[in-house]
Order: structure tokens, then C-alpha cells, then sequence
């Protein structure tokens, strides 16, 4: 991997994603706006608009990556001297940099304005903290979402899709279900009340954000090196 | 030996002088569901210009493919200077210039900014020489990429691959859609900047016979995914026929 090439395409990448994103925010604020001029800019409206506006801003990066593939721009990327590699690197940073400026306008609404759900012991964790754990977590979301977009869909539809409907629909309610029976309000409480408890909320979500970036990371990457802009493929 | 396409050394962005090498397909073929390429062998050397002719889809732009580094799986051999292509994939592409049907880009790009993201990616991009380029083809650089006619934008197709003088430069189709006049200046351009590096390879597939004449010395005749013939232009011409009449014979067109 070349650092030179993934600043470049991560510029490139930022460079066209900064219109699409830019109008995105400019909605956010003229909603926001809208709301205050009305006298309707109850913390609800707001935390909506901010949130609606940043979980839109995921989207733009695998938008950009299925447009390439619909203009052919694709192709004149994977023609310049950089390995794939770069390529999803530079995406990858691209869609970090590009919800940074929406994760901390949540992270500050929620400073502001009291949060309309009962966050329960969760509602201790600072402004700051939930913005990056936020951040986190729609980057994530934009990497598997780009993942995904790398993809021929025909592709897709296997074994990732039915391991993926096996997963929220059964797997993932079961676990919660556990959780929910087995640790009580109390005992989360108690356990966010301890020293370590943050330090092994941090290791659990670091090995889910690494293995889950890995996992986006390999697939994109499969996906732009079997790409071919042609409809002819080898058998 | 030191790989003069070693993606490291590129980097260091020293000035690169890379000897002339020789092409070569190994028993190259390609199968696709409703196609296939038969097993060719064809080596091109340092200085020659060569015309892939042929039907469409005849297997040329496949072969322009394999030789940019582009196809995704093959069979044979694609050998650099005796190297497999595949092994020198991405640095490769510093030296072979790829001049494709449709001007590959950002259409919301200026044909400034084409030229200008273009160059932060190949280290041998030449300025100077770009700017002589676009005069000579009298390119309008505050144009979008979008909104080019077809003329314009297969010059800045050809200026994208040769303003870094790579060794070999493949152009597929470069003159399709062109009006006649368009055509020759463009190719009196590509001749010019051939004449100036005589060790460079320069691969081009056209369906126009007239640039073969023009371009050409050595043609390559591919027929439902066969080579037919590999002649010299002068060989094809010596009993005083004309090039156009002796390709319609290999291409059995009545």
C-alpha cells in the first residue's frame, strides 16, 4: 500500500463527496431553521434532523462507489498505477472523514437537548463518548454498506444473504433475549459503576470494529479486483 | 537485477529510465460464455507499430486488455521484457499508456483537473510535454470532461496516456466517431510523438483501414476470435495491391 496514493484518492474521493455532503448538511440546517421559525424545535425535532442528516451522510460513499461502476469511473481508477488496496483504503477514509462533521453535531445535540428515550444507565456516558462511539458506528455501517456496493449483487444473494437474515432475525433476538433475561438493570448499572468497566466496554467494541472493518475491508476488495466494466466474463 | 518497475523505487519519484522491452501473449486465451479467444502467440518489439484489425468481437479490445494489466483472469502468459504483467501490477501501468474507446473520467472534471490529478498518480507525467500535447491538438482545458464532443475527447484520451511517454501506448479505436480531418491530425500527432522515441510499442485495434496505412507497419488480423494473419504492411502491399483489398481477402469479405 502506498501512503502517497491512498492520500490522493482519499482527496479525489473527499473532493466529490464534499457537494453531495455539503448539500446534505445544508438540508440539515435549513430544516433545523424551518423548526425554530415555526416554534417547533422541540429536542425531538432536533435530535431527528441531526441524526436523520448524518445517517443520510452514510450512504454517500457507497452511492459514489455504485455511481463509478454505472459511469465507468471505476474503471479509470483501477487503471491508475495503484493496487486495490489504496482504492478501498482511500474509500474507507473517505466515508470516516465525511461523517465526522455529523457523529459530533450528534454527539453535541445530545449535550444540548434532553434525549426523548430513557438511555437507562447508557444515559451516563458523556456527550463526547456517545458522538465518537456514534462516529464509530456509522463508519462501520458505511464500510459494510460499501462492501456490499463492490459486489455484483447476484453475488449477494447466497449464502452472505441468508447467513446475514439468519443473523438479525434469529440469532441476534435470541442473544438479546438472553441478556435481557439473565442481567437485569441493576447489574449493568453496578458494572458501568466499575473502575475496569470501560476499559472492557472499550476491548469489546474494538475487536467487534476491527473484525467488522476487516471483514468490509476483504469483501470490497474482492469485489473491485474480480470488477470488470465488460459484460463478458471468463467462465 | 533492479526491477525498473518496482512500485518502491517509483515512488521515490526519481527520474526513471526504463530500457525499451518487448511484448509477448504465451499461448494467450480467453474464454467467455459466448466467446472465446483461441491460444495466440505474438511478441512485438521495441519500436514497432502494430494494427489489431478485425470484426467486432473479434477478441481485440481483450487483447489491449490483458496487455494493460486489466482482465481479471486469463490463460497463457502476458510477458513485459520477458516479466509476467501480472507480477508487476500496479507499477506496470507507469509504462503502459492506455488510450481507451471512451475517455475514461470524472465528468465534473475540468480537463485541467484531469490532466492535473493524473499527473500526481504517474511519476513520469511530463508537464511540458502535456502542455504541447493540448496546444498541438488545440484542447480547451476549462471544459468539463462531461461535456466534450466525441473529437475532443478522444484527444484528451490520447493526452491522458501520453503525456508520460510510456513505453508501450495501446489505443483502442483511437479515431472512431472522428470526421476525416479530426482523424489525420490525430494520428499525425501520435506518428510525431512516435517519431520522437523510436523504441516505444505502440498496439492499436481500429476498424478503419485507413489508419492502419497511415500508423502501421505490422498488422495483426483477428477472425471469430482467431489470429488469421501477422504481416507486414509492406509484405501485404509488395504485389502492388492495395492494403485495404488485401485485408478484405484475409477477412474473406467479398
Amino acid at each position: 500500500m502506498s501512503l502517497r496514493h491512498v492520500a490522493n484518492l482519499t482527496w479525489v474521493e473527499v473532493l466529490r463527496a464534499k457537494s453531495l455532503l455539503g448539500r446534505l448538511y445544508l438540508a440539515g440546517a435549513a430544516g433545523l431553521a424551518i423548526f425554530f421559525v415555526i416554534g417547533k424545535a422541540t429536542d425531538e425535532n432536533i435530535l431527528v434532523v441531526v441524526m436523520g442528516v448524518t445517517l443520510g451522510a452514510t450512504a454517500v460513499i457507497p452511492f459514489s462507489l455504485m455511481r463509478d461502476k454505472l459511469d465507468r469511473t471505476l474503471e479509470f481508477l483501477l487503471f491508475l498505477p495503484v493496487t486495490v488496496t489504496d482504492l478501498v483504503a482511500a474509500r474507507f477514509l473517505a466515508a470516516a472523514l465525511g461523517l465526522l462533521p455529523g457523529a459530533f453535531a450528534t454527539g453535541l445535540t445530545f449535550a444540548l437537548v434532553a434525549p426523548p428515550v430513557d438511555f437507562g444507565p447508557l444515559a451516563a456516558i458523556a456527550p463526547f463518548q456517545m458522538a465518537l462511539g456514534f462516529w464509530v458506528l456509522l463508519t462501520l455501517a458505511a464500510w459494510c454498506v460499501t462492501a456490499a456496493a463492490a459486489c455484483e449483487l447476484t453475488r449477494l444473494i447466497g449464502w452472505s444473504v441468508i447467513a446475514m437474515v439468519v443473523f438479525v432475525g434469529y440469532v441476534a433476538p435470541w442473544v438479546l433475549g438472553i441478556i435481557e433475561r439473565e442481567v437485569s438493570r441493576a447489574t449493568v448499572q453496578s458494572f458501568l459503576e466499575q473502575p475496569y468497566a470501560i476499559v472492557v466496554m472499550g476491548a469489546i467494541a474494538a475487536i467487534v470494529t476491527v473484525a467488522l472493518a476487516a471483514i468490509a475491508f476483504g469483501i470490497t476488495r474482492r469485489g473491485l479486483t474480480g470488477y470488470t466494466s465488460r459484460p463478458e466474463k471468463p467462465f | 537485477m533492479r526491477n525498473p518497475f518496482n512500485q518502491r523505487d517509483a515512488a521515490r519519484r526519481a527520474p526513471i529510465t526504463i530500457p525499451d522491452y518487448d511484448i509477448e501473449l504465451c499461448s494467450f486465451s480467453v474464454k467467455y460464455p459466448l466467446f472465446q479467444l483461441e491460444p495466440l502467440s505474438i511478441r512485438l518489439t521495441a519500436g514497432e507499430r502494430v494494427a489489431l484489425v478485425g470484426p467486432n468481437g473479434a477478441g481485440k479490445t481483450t487483447i489491449l486488455r490483458a496487455l494493460s494489466g486489466s482482465l481479471p483472469s486469463y490463460e497463457g502468459e502476458v510477458l513485459l521484457g520477458g516479466t509476467d504483467t501480472r507480477s508487476l501490477l500496479p507499477g506496470l501501468r507507469n509504462h503502459v499508456g492506455v488510450m481507451p474507446e471512451r475517455l475514461l473520467g470524472f465528468g465534473w472534471m475540468t480537463v485541467r483537473q484531469h490532466f492535473d490529478l493524473l499527473a500526481r498518480f504517474y511519476d513520469s507525467w511530463d508537464r511540458e510535454y502535456e502542455s504541447v500535447l493540448t496546444d498541438r491538438l488545440e484542447i480547451s482545458e476549462k471544459a468539463n470532461l462531461g461535456t466534450l464532443s466525441s473529437g475532443t475527447r478522444a484527444k484528451v484520451a490520447f493526452v491522458s496516456a501520453e503525456a508520460r511517454r510510456p513505453r508501450v501506448l495501446l489505443l483502442d479505436e483511437p479515431t472512431a466517431g472522428l470526421d476525416p480531418v479530426m482523424r489525420r491530425h490525430l494520428i499525425d500527432v501520435v506518428v510525431d510523438s512516435l517519431d520522437e522515441d523510436g523504441g516505444r510499442i505502440v498496439l492499436f485495434s481500429t476498424h478503419i483501414l485507413e489508419d492502419v496505412e497511415w500508423l502501421a507497419e505490422r498488422v495483426l488480423v483477428l477472425l471469430d476470435g482467431a489470429l488469421v494473419a501477422d504481416r507486414l504492411v509492406q509484405h501485404m502491399c509488395a504485389d502492388g495491391g492495395s492494403l485495404t483489398s488485401a485485408l478484405f481477402d484475409l477477412l474473406d469479405v467479398e
